[in-house]
């Protein structure tokens, strides 16, 4: 069976300190995971009118029997600069599941 | 919706995209990784014997969606496109719908001076928007991307415009007369790759591709190509139902300013 | 499904929008929805119902004050399918009119039967225009027959006064038809009016769909042509165009005009495939056993000895649509082609038809000219073979008229 604990804990690494290392760690760590499925929610409401809506905004993944194993960041918060990192969810599916 | 006769749009889009090729100096297209502007790839392929024969520049604000990025890595590969992803900035005031209208052409703008394009082709639809109507299939922009609708050149008889505003450039239309669910059948007939986003997962599909902010999915069970095309065949006007006037009135404006007009 | 396009002309206030507006709801084009939008609307203005708003866009113009006040519509009836292009009026220049105009494969002229809106000069350029860019058969549709009381003269005198005009210009008479119509109150569009029993002709829709069913051959029999738009693969020579005229078969020996080389084909493709024979419509590209050179856009491919005449000089009609100046250039198949000298033979008035005296190419009137070229070019007469007897006028840049080779 395989073991989603590596990229829990890569997702964690990501909310402590987003740098290039923590963002490639995760990639490899989530392409050795069972993840099937990814769900982005963003922040406010989806109402982006501030920078911050941005940043707290997440995108939730889960396995093939639609289980939350983690979330991660949808941006790559670089100080002045900020970038989105969706491009790191590649290889999952949009879930499109409303909310139980 | 009418399914138009695809062997006469095919003809016209060919030539109009041939024409483009070999008027200008320096062309190039926009990739959204969409249906619209894959098919206007796949067509391209067709008028120059395999190959399509210009750049293809992807406006990247890098929260797109995760299989839009797979799609376009893949396609890339497999089509040998010469592909330029001009990364657009998220600015903490202009995230949201005015996200597509600001953010992107201004980056568009910088791609095109960098590279020194003098044509770019965009593939549109006429059937997307009333304020479409007007276009041509040789549309003028000025240098700061301004449509004046009023003044444009004469369009007929197969002679487009190749005059160019010092700094402006010419926008290249090959997919004006296609309809949506013509874009659906060519798709079908000539097998070309599509976004899996069209498709329908757990009652849910997208029937236009934006970033992951801008678009939202519609609820729809159309697993294939088939079921899309059988759903459109039925729809008459399915985007504007279900929405208020004034919710109306608040999409029309984005719209707008995502098309580029305002 | 084949969709023919119908170019509608006629002043604004004659009632293109709501023509239009009632044709897709009669036709089932207009969904419910759409439909509940425009009687909401309707009643917001405190006005009665008004097919119009259910046009795409339209409260959206209103609202905004955006004025892009066209739209393209499509109808389906029986096995075809109608594009609607609504060809702007006076409140825009004439290129716009001509630009759309010139897809048109038929006219639908609307006409106010109200005694105060009759036809304006306007109109009649529009339709002296429209026979120019090729149009051939046109239907009149004399609207508000209900505020004229279905009158029976008012259609008469309309149709009467129109009919000479018409046939000046081209029109033969058995390509005209005059339908009169309401069309607020959707009579005679879709289905027959009961309030015109004297009127025995087919409704709006019947005529312009028997005007396509009646439409007359294309040129898939008419002799080789194929129009060069360049070298699309320098190494391989490999040549792009299409035929505009005829059929192409593998080993036919061709002309390359006016370059003036002989060659024979070696390779057809057509949309990635290489193939045997290539047909009227088809864009393809050809491989030669002779170098022709790289510049070859604009030449004209014919079978050997039967191309197209090759001339500097030619007898034109031109509609004039701004100063022309003694040395015009054309646009002609893709190319720009300068004009040594342009002489006005005689003057055409666009609003009778009339010939008059003058040698003065005054804006929206026609000139019959004779006009040299800077170098020789494959033509053919406009009656011929359209796409080699026609051209687009320019002065300083500046868009200044059509001109179709008579001579």
């Amino acid at each position: 069976m395989v073991d989603n604990s590596e990229v829990k804990k890569a997702a964690d690494a990501l909310w402590k300190e987003q740098n290039e290392d923590n963002w490639k760690a995760f990639a490899k760590a989530l392409k050795d995971s069972n993840a099937e499925y990814y769900k982005i929610v963003f922040a406010n409401e989806g109402k982006l009118n501030r920078m911050q809506d941005l940043t707290k905004s997440y995108a939730e993944i889960y396995d093939a029997k639609y289980h939350q194993i983690t979330k991660i960041p949808i941006v790559r918060n670089e100080g002045k600069k900020v970038r989105g990192a969706t491009i790191y969810l590649v290889g999952l599916q949009v879930s499109n599941r409303v909310n139980e | 919706m009418i399914k138009q006769d695809l062997n006469a749009l095919e003809e016209k889009s060919i030539y109009i995209i041939r024409e483009a090729k070999l008027k200008f100096k320096n062309i190039a297209a926009l990739w959204s990784m969409g249906k619209d502007s894959t098919t206007m790839l796949a067509l391209a392929r067709k008028a120059f014997l395999g190959k399509v024969p210009f750049p293809v520049i992807h406006i990247d604000n890098s929260i797109d969606f995760p299989e839009t990025y797979k799609f376009r890595q893949d396609l890339a590969k497999e089509w040998n496109l010469d592909l330029i992803v001009a990364q657009s900035e998220i600015k903490p005031d202009l995230v949201g719908s005015a996200c597509c209208g600001k953010n992107k052409p201004e980056t568009l703008k910088k791609v095109m001076d960098e590279h020194g394009f003098d044509a770019l082709i965009v593939s549109i639809r006429r059937d997307e928007h009333g304020v479409r109507a007007k276009e041509r299939y040789f549309s003028e922009r000025d240098k700061d991307f301004k449509w004046d609708y009023k003044n444009q050149a004469a369009e007929l008889w197969d002679n487009y415009s190749s005059k160019l505003d010092k700094k402006g450039h010419i926008r290249v239309h090959p997919l004006l007369d296609w309809n949506e669910i013509d874009i659906w059948s060519y798709i079908k007939q000539e097998n070309i790759p599509v976004n899996p986003l069209y498709f329908s997962r757990n009652g849910y599909r997208y029937r236009s591709l934006g970033c992951t902010h801008c678009t939202v999915p519609l609820r729809s069970e159309a697993k294939t190509i088939d079921d899309i095309i059988s759903e459109l065949e039925t729809t008459v006007d399915e985007e504007r139902s279900g929405r208020s006037m004034d919710k109306e009135r608040e999409m029309v404006m984005q719209r707008l300013r995502s098309l580029g007009y305002m | 499904m084949i969709v023919k396009t119908v170019a509608l002309l006629g002043h604004k206030d004659h009632g293109k929008s709501t023509l239009i507006g009632s044709m897709l709801m009669q036709t089932g084009a207009a969904t419910q929805v759409r439909i509940k939008e425009a009687e909401a609307y309707s009643k917001k203005l405190g006005k009665p119902f008004e097919p119009a708003f259910i046009l795409d866009s339209f409260h959206e113009e209103r609202e905004q004050g955006m004025t892009y006040d066209t739209t393209r519509a499509q109808i389906k009836y029986k096995d075809i399918a109608f594009s609607l292009i609504d060809v702007p009026g006076h409140e825009e220049l004439i290129k716009n009119m001509i630009s759309g105009a010139s897809y048109g494969e038929l006219a639908v002229l609307l006409v106010s039967a109200k005694s105060d809106e009759g036809i304006r000069d306007q109109t009649k350029r529009h339709l002296f225009v429209s026979r120019m860019l090729g149009i051939e058969r046109l239907v009149v549709a004399v609207n508000k027959m209900d505020s004229v009381e279905y009158d029976e003269s008012v259609f008469n005198n309309i149709k009467n006064g129109l009919i000479g005009f018409i046939n000046r210009i081209g029109f033969r008479k058995e390509d005209v038809d005059f339908v009169p119509i309401s069309a607020y109150n959707g009579e005679n569009l879709v289905e027959k009016s009961r309030n015109m029993p004297w009127y025995k002709g087919s409704t709006l829709i019947d005529a312009i769909y028997g005007s396509f069913e009646n439409a007359r051959e294309n040129y898939s029999s008419g002799a080789l042509r194929i129009v060069v738009q360049g070298v699309i693969d320098q190494e391989r020579k490999i040549i792009a165009g299409r035929i505009i005229s005829g059929r192409l078969e593998i080993s036919d020996r061709v002309d390359v005009l006016p370059i003036g080389k002989s060659a024979t084909v070696k390779e057809i493709i057509v949309k990635g495939k290489s193939i045997d024979a290539a047909e009227v419509g088809e864009n393809i590209a050809i491989t030669l056993d002779n170098d022709i050179g790289s510049e070859m856009r604009g030449n004209i491919i014919s079978k050997v000895g039967s191309g197209p005449r090759v001339t500097d000089t030619v007898n034109a009609k031109v509609f004039v649509t701004g100063s022309i100046g003694n040395k015009p250039s054309v646009k002609f198949n893709g190319i720009d082609v300068g004009c040594k000298g342009i002489s006005v033979l005689d003057v055409i008035d666009t609003t009778t038809g009339e010939k008059t005296e003058g040698k003065d190419a005054e804006a929206l009137n026609a000139i019959d000219a004779k006009i040299t070229f800077d170098r020789k070019l494959p033509v053919e007469n406009y009656t011929v073979l359209k796409e080699l007897g026609r051209f687009v006028l320019y002065s300083a840049g500046e868009f200044a008229g059509i001109g179709i080779i008579e001579d």
